[in-house]
């Protein structure tokens, strides 16, 4: 199994063959990867998204060139030094087909669920973030972590289904709490309490077990291997309880921080977003380095970010900034894109920085990051930007930038989901639907 | 992305015709579809763009030396200073009260118009006067537009702002705006063909970012509202250019920041087109005088006072500025009640449907099909 | 079978007969289908002894278990889901459930699934509807309300009574949850996903039992028969109504049977039975990903894709079920159903919402191979293919398999086309002047070659690159100039009428037809051109055919190279 290229697997079961492939996809990628825990447990990979509101300017942000040794322009020079760190993608279509432009509401729902919502009010499906986490976070003590620094919980890019949003953590000390507070089990410490939901459910499944005994009984012999693959599947299902119950492994790297003086600060000020960023994505990286999770989702957000001395926020200024033509972009709009990259570039660098085995927990994540528009100024749904993060274990390389020639801006969900073992042949509805993967930055 | 270039389907529909003419046999001359040019001497087209045309030279400066003009709270602020003692009634109640019964007294503050010579519109009375212009891309003299001269050095009326409102309303639901050719024989030359403009009800097609609309739709003409938005004028094809007479038009305007005020409709005077015709588009100008008090009441219906701090667009000057301008249609005091304009617009093929008629080859007018049954409990 | 059905196999029309004959003396080389057509009235009467259908090990599909919830739990239990994708087998995916094995990563979805529906069907707004009893107390277990309402939904999702055991574990794991969650409706969500994961639901386990009238034959017990018809014509599990006839054994008589499926065809629920078989045959599940170069069709979009698929559907169900219509004729049928996007399309004017439309008798459009669909689906994202289009008549709608091309092919010419090479025709000639190519490509390229006419996007062209197209082609013999001739030959391809008997037995029995059953296909051949290739008629014979239910116990060997189809797969 070792010698299985990830892609020829994935073509392979995307050829038909699919259904018999018996293996967890997870354990077959990551053994191959050679990353592995020092007890010899593979490192999990985990998945991440960031957001950040009002797009991008064009002659601001997209590098001249492609490729690895791409240029950095204004919009992105907070980047520069944590550039082998990410890939950059731009010029991403989110395709509304019959659906309206809803300002500032289209772009991120069909990047985060794969479709165009029909109305404000509409979330078309689950999101990205949901859908892997019902793949990988079924172990962890939290299928998903979710974060803003906008300071309204609210503001979550996070739903399990139309009218389910996962609110976002706000408050730092409210974070720390649900995270570090009398209910975390430090996986370095000796006690453990089960959940007894995950129990009633396990006890459940010895009840299917025997449902499977009994169609033994009257299949053919070619049938009794079907029924054997799908008890092998109740088997590893009532495994995944049973890890649920099971005291974790002690994890080195997992260390929990000591308690915070006081709370995130309120306001709108950039600089106060960014210490709200901070602190939330501080415990962040220690929420997954601790394994409490292995999904996360921060946004930075910033639409209502001011700037001092400026009397209107960042959204009102895409509205009504004159657009200068000399540089052809807003020049305070473009300033607020700007401190929005300096905040992905302290979140990428927060998970490059920590150590994890003999690398980092950047190397053993996969973060994906979009915005709402393509230049905000007009709504745009096109010349989207969308960002990479992170190595996932081995399946990924960055340091690139990618054009994706105004093709759907779906490929990064549907290629993020891919990558962390989803078994799907496509994604997205309409236009937005693709098969296509962003195959430049997959190993 | 782009839509169909029109000359690909007029190359498309040119050799299909040739094909026909040159007989290739019974059964390929007997085949036919998707023809969008002109049938039955008639071809149908919706408006999928429409702005105030707005001269922009590249630097700002030479057009507007001095600024762009207040919005409403910079302008709120200078009309009403914090002297002391103030009050509802002389504060917010007296912009209110110049907003919507705005009067002619002068007022202290600053209004910016454009300088300059070069504009572009048409010349709709024919003359060259002192305050025409020059269109920058023919050189032709004698273009009324004042409206560009009252409004454009105001953030909202330039390139691409929030005067952009009411076309994507135009496209999207409502107001959708119609013309349909008849009497035509050639859309290249033809002395003689009727105009006649419509108020819509279908969805436009778009492409699938939903930016680019695509000819061959079809549009159910919307005759709810009487004769109100038909209006027809006589015209003439000369090298593939449509112009017509001039005539009063309303074009429909409701907005959806509105609801209540179903109609805030503008009513141009002497209204005429110039459109560059093609079997999938017909892009061009509009051009008349535009009568003061809907213009400027449309202005304010359209926008919530969000959209009128974002563009910066105050009402008492504005008002004041278009009454200044204001070149036609006197008063019996003298006072002018209708300004020049013109508008930028763009149209795209659609076959259009009148109430009454039978679509070829549509059966019945609702849904007849059989599409998948979902409530499976009904089935008994 | 008995008397009873007989008689009713016997009333075919003369005109049917007719029909029949004339086709079978005017058409072209002879083939097994159309021997069938040829058959004499008396074996037009009579069922052969086949060796029947065996019981299968089915694995549910998306459709059928959403449609089953839907029934079970009403129509907003909905989740948002796709199963692994199937294998296509001899044409159909419903036959690659019976081969479908489930993985580790599907057990987890099924369970996520069942999480899912589990905890909306307890949901304090939706409970007093399904739960259709109260607990005494809400913090606690309730052995008798939960056994209520565990009996029906187990019975449902397993298609049969619950064994007592069964029942008995289930109202102890609820009970058991209840307790210790202190809940009883989150005790219960235990239990229903127990049911929903377990493989009694998700697999279709047909059972058979020895039949009383036939020594040494066997057949579907009740509620496999049940089953095996409810998937067959509505694409969901047996209804309440289907489980009592089981139950009662009416299902197992001849008249009993005869009247549930004619309840079953009378059902609008048929339409979705069609619509999913029809879906299969045509092979629509490529309409899910079908995307063209934006440039070259703009109008092409995600959302006419899926009115294309919707369109053909539609027109499909209307002629075939709602009109009674003739098999043969929706393939030169003039009448459809538009949309406003699809219209703007085809260049078309029309109204708002699906309408029912007529083509013009002038019009390129003469039945389903000049949908949008067939030739969206059967081209590259920027170009038309003779090829792929010739390839999907064959394949999906004569049943004849072509070939793959040889590993070792070079494409160059046709990737890099001469600059005189304006038209397709242009460019395919060398498939037919390379040997290694011409075998297969004669088979393709003539039919394909026809539907020119219409561009990658499925629009219509007289022209391409400023070169007037010839569409002329042939099938099988018979010559033609344009798309219309080519819709009037495949009209009359006694392979067209044959291939739609093999693929609806093979879907309804969920076996692949072998040789063995070419008597039987014959028969049914026969019998849908003497119902003059009713649709409805033909489900019914296959319904009500003996085969379709027995099969004798020691079935003949089963040889996978003969399994081809009853017609050869070229000319």
């Amino acid at each position: 199994m070792y010698d299985f290229n990830r892609r020829r697997v994935l073509r392979g079961m995307l050829g038909g063959g699919a259904v018999t492939v018996g293996l967890p996809l997870l354990n077959v990628f990551l053994n191959g990867n050679g990353n592995a825990m020092a007890d010899g447990r593979p490192m999990p990979v985990r998945f991440g998204t960031w957001y950040w509101a009002l797009g991008i300017a064009k002659a601001a942000f997209v590098p001249g060139k492609t490729g690895a040794t791409y240029d950095f322009k204004p919009e992105m020079e907070a980047l520069k030094p944590v550039k082998d760190h990410f890939n950059v993608l731009t010029n991403f279509t989110a395709f509304r087909d019959n659906a309206p432009n809803l300002c500032h509401f289209s772009g991120w729902v069909i990047n985060r669920t794969g479709a165009a919502p029909m109305t404000s009010g509409n979330i078309p499906g689950e999101t990205v973030d949901v859908t892997i986490a019902s793949q990988i976070g079924r172990t962890t003590r939290y299928k998903m972590l979710t974060a803003s620094a906008d300071g309204n919980a609210r503001d979550t890019f996070s739903y399990d289904n139309p009218t389910t949003p996962n609110a976002s953590e706000v408050s730092g000390l409210k974070f720390y709490t649900r995270l570090f507070g009398a209910d975390f089990q430090d996986p370095n410490a000796p006690s453990f309490t089960p959940s007894p939901k995950v129990m009633v459910r396990k006890s459940a499944i010895s009840g299917v077990l025997d449902d499977v005994k009994d169609l033994n009984k009257v299949v053919g012999a070619d049938d009794k291997a079907r029924l054997d693959q799908y008890f092998t599947g109740l088997r590893h299902l009532e495994k995944q309880f049973d890890q649920q119950l099971t005291k974790p492994e002690p994890i080195a790297a997992c260390k929990k921080p000591g308690a915070l003086k006081e709370d995130t600060k309120v306001g709108s000020d950039v600089s106060i977003i960014a210490s709200r960023h901070k602190i939330l994505t501080d415990l962040m990286v220690m929420a997954v380095a601790c394994d409490q999770t292995r999904v996360f989702n921060m946004s930075y957000g910033g639409s209502s970010a001011t700037r001092p001395g400026f009397e209107k926020p960042s959204h009102t200024a895409t509205h009504e900034e004159p657009w200068d033509t000399a540089v052809d972009y807003q020049q305070t709009c473009s300033w607020f894109t700007r401190r929005a990259m300096e905040n992905w570039a302290y979140y990428v660098k927060s998970f490059a920085d920590f150590k994890e085995g003999e690398g980092s927990l950047l190397d053993n994540c996969f973060i994906m990051a979009n915005s709402d528009h393509g230049l905000a100024r007009i709504h745009a749904l096109d010349g989207m930007a969308l960002f990479t993060a992170g190595k996932a274990g081995g399946r990924v390389k960055s340091g690139l930038h990618i054009d994706g020639g105004a093709t759907a801006a779906t490929r990064l969900g549907y290629t993020a989901m891919r990558i962390m073992g989803l078994d799907i042949p496509a994604w997205g509805a309409k236009s937005n639907n693709t098969s296509k993967e962003i195959g430049e930055f997959l190993v | 992305m782009k839509t169909l270039k029109s000359t690909q389907v007029s190359a498309f529909a040119l050799s299909a015709a040739l094909a026909l003419m040159s007989g290739m046999g019974a059964a390929h001359a007997q085949m036919a579809e998707g023809a969008l040019g002109v049938q039955n001497r008639s071809i149908g087209y919706v408006m999928t763009f429409e702005n105030r045309s707005i001269y922009q030279a590249k630097d700002a400066k030479t057009q507007c030396p001095v600024a762009l003009n207040d919005g409403p709270p910079e302008q709120f602020k200078k009309l009403y200073p914090d002297k002391g003692e103030r009050t509802v009634e002389g504060t917010r109640l007296a912009w209110e009260g110049e907003l919507w019964n705005p009067t002619s007294k002068e007022l202290n503050v600053p209004y910016y118009e454009v300088q300059g010579k070069v504009g572009r519109g048409m010349n709709l009375d024919g003359k060259d006067d002192a305050n025409d212009y020059v269109s920058p891309d023919t050189g032709e003299k004698g273009i009324d537009n004042q409206v560009y001269r009252a409004v454009g050095c105001t953030f909202n009326y330039r390139d691409g702002q929030t005067s952009t409102l009411t076309p994507q309303w135009r496209r999207a639901t409502y107001n959708i705006f119609v013309v349909e050719l008849t009497e035509v024989d050639s859309l290249q030359n033809d002395d003689d063909v009727i105009v006649t403009t419509y108020r819509g009800k279908d969805r436009l097609i778009t492409d699938a970012t939903g930016n680019e609309y695509l000819p061959g739709g079809s549009q159910t003409l919307d005759t709810r509202w009487g004769k109100r938005y038909i209006q027809s004028f006589k015209g003439k094809i000369k090298d593939g250019v449509l112009t017509t007479e001039a005539k009063d038009l309303i074009m429909p305007a409701a907005s959806i920041y509105a609801p209540r005020d179903g109609a805030p409709d503008i009513i141009y005077r002497d209204m005429r087109f110039q459109l560059n015709l093609t079997d999938t588009q017909a892009n061009g100008l509009m051009g008349g005088y535009a009568d003061v008090w809907t213009w400027y009441y449309h202005s304010h219906k359209t926008r919530d006072s969000r959209h009128q701090a974002y563009g910066g667009t105050a009402g008492p000057t504005l008002y004041r500025a278009l009454m200044k301008n204001a070149d036609a249609y006197p008063d019996k005091n003298g006072q002018n009640t209708a300004i020049s304009t013109a508008l930028d617009v763009k149209f795209v093929h659609v076959f259009v449907k009148h109430p009454d008629a039978q679509v070829a080859g549509v059966v019945g007018t609702s849904q007849t099909a059989e599409g998948k049954t979902t409530d499976t409990r009904s089935r008994e | 079978m008995t008397f009873n059905v007989r008689l009713d196999l016997l009333r075919g029309s003369a005109i049917g007969l007719l029909a029949a004959l004339a086709l079978a003396s005017c058409s072209g080389p002879a083939t097994n289908g159309q021997a069938a057509a040829s058959k004499s009235v008396a074996a037009v009467a009579a069922e052969p002894v086949s060796s029947g259908a065996e019981p299968r090990l089915r694995l549910i599909t998306r459709d059928q278990y959403l449609n089953t919830l839907a029934y079970v739990f009403g129509a907003d239990v909905r989740p948002d889901v796709e199963f692994a994708p199937l294998e296509r087998v001899d044409g159909l995916l419903r036959l690659g459930t019976s081969r479908a094995g489930v993985n580790d990563t599907q057990l987890e979805l099924y369970q996520k699934t069942a999480q899912n529906v589990a905890a909306s069907v307890i949901e304090p707004q939706r409970r007093n509807f399904v739960i259709s009893c109260k607990p005494k107390n809400e913090k606690a277990a309730d052995r008798a309300c939960a056994e209520q309402v565990l009996s029906r939904i187990g019975r449902l999702m397993f298609r049969q009574p619950l064994p007592k055991d069964k029942l008995a574990t289930l109202v102890e794991h609820a009970s058991a949850s209840a307790d210790k969650l202190e809940d009883f409706y989150a005790g219960l969500a235990v239990a229903i996903e127990e049911i929903l994961v377990s493989p009694k639901a998700m697999l279709i386990a047909e059972t058979a039992e020895p039949d009383p009238k036939k020594p040494g034959s066997m057949r579907l017990d009740a509620y496999s028969l049940a089953s095996r018809l409810s998937y067959y014509l509505w694409d969901a599990a047996p209804d309440e109504a289907l489980l009592k006839a089981a139950e009662t054994g009416e299902i197992m008589t001849d008249r009993g049977r005869a009247k549930i499926v004619d309840m079953m065809i009378a059902s609008p629920r048929l339409k979705d039975g069609m619509r999913a078989f029809f879906d299969d045959m045509f092979d629509f599940e490529k309409m899910n990903t079908l995307s063209k170069d934006a440039l070259v069709y703009p109008a092409f979009t995600g959302l006419t894709a899926e009115d294309a698929r919707e369109q053909t559907l539609r027109t499909v169900v209307d002629h075939l079920i709602t009109k009674k219509g003739d098999y043969r004729d929706l393939y030169t049928s003039r009448t459809t159903f538009l949309s406003p996007p699809l219209a703007a399309l085809y260049q078309l004017p029309t109204v708002k919402g699906w309408t029912e439309y007529q083509f013009p008798e002038n019009s390129p459009r003469s039945g389903l191979l000049t949908h949008i669909s067939f030739l969206s689906a059967h081209s590259h994202p920027g170009r038309s293919s003779p090829t792929l289009r010739g390839k999907a008549l064959r394949e999906l709608l004569l049943c004849q398999p072509v070939p793959r091309p040889p590993a070792n092919v070079d494409f160059s010419a046709l990737e890099n086309p001469k600059a005189e090479q304006k038209t397709q025709r242009d460019r395919v000639t060398f498939h037919l002047e390379n040997p290694v190519c011409a075998g297969c490509h004669r088979i393709t390229d003539p039919i394909g070659l026809a539907m020119e006419n219409f561009d990658g996007s499925g629009r219509y062209r007289t022209t391409e690159r400023g070169a007037t197209i010839d569409a002329s082609g042939n099938l099988d013999g018979k010559q033609f100039t344009n798309v219309v001739g080519l819709a009037a030959a495949l009209h009359d391809h006694p392979g067209l009428t044959s291939c739609l008997v093999k693929r609806a037995y093979a879907y309804g029995t969920g076996s692949q037809t072998t040789n063995d059953d070419a008597e039987m296909l014959k028969f049914l051949n026969a019998r849908f051109g003497a119902a003059g290739y009713r649709v409805p008629d033909l489900l019914r014979t296959i319904a009500l055919s003996s085969s379709f239910a027995e099969f004798k116990l020691e079935a003949p060997a089963k040889d996978e190279a003969k399994t081809a189809s009853a017609v050869p797969a070229t000319e």
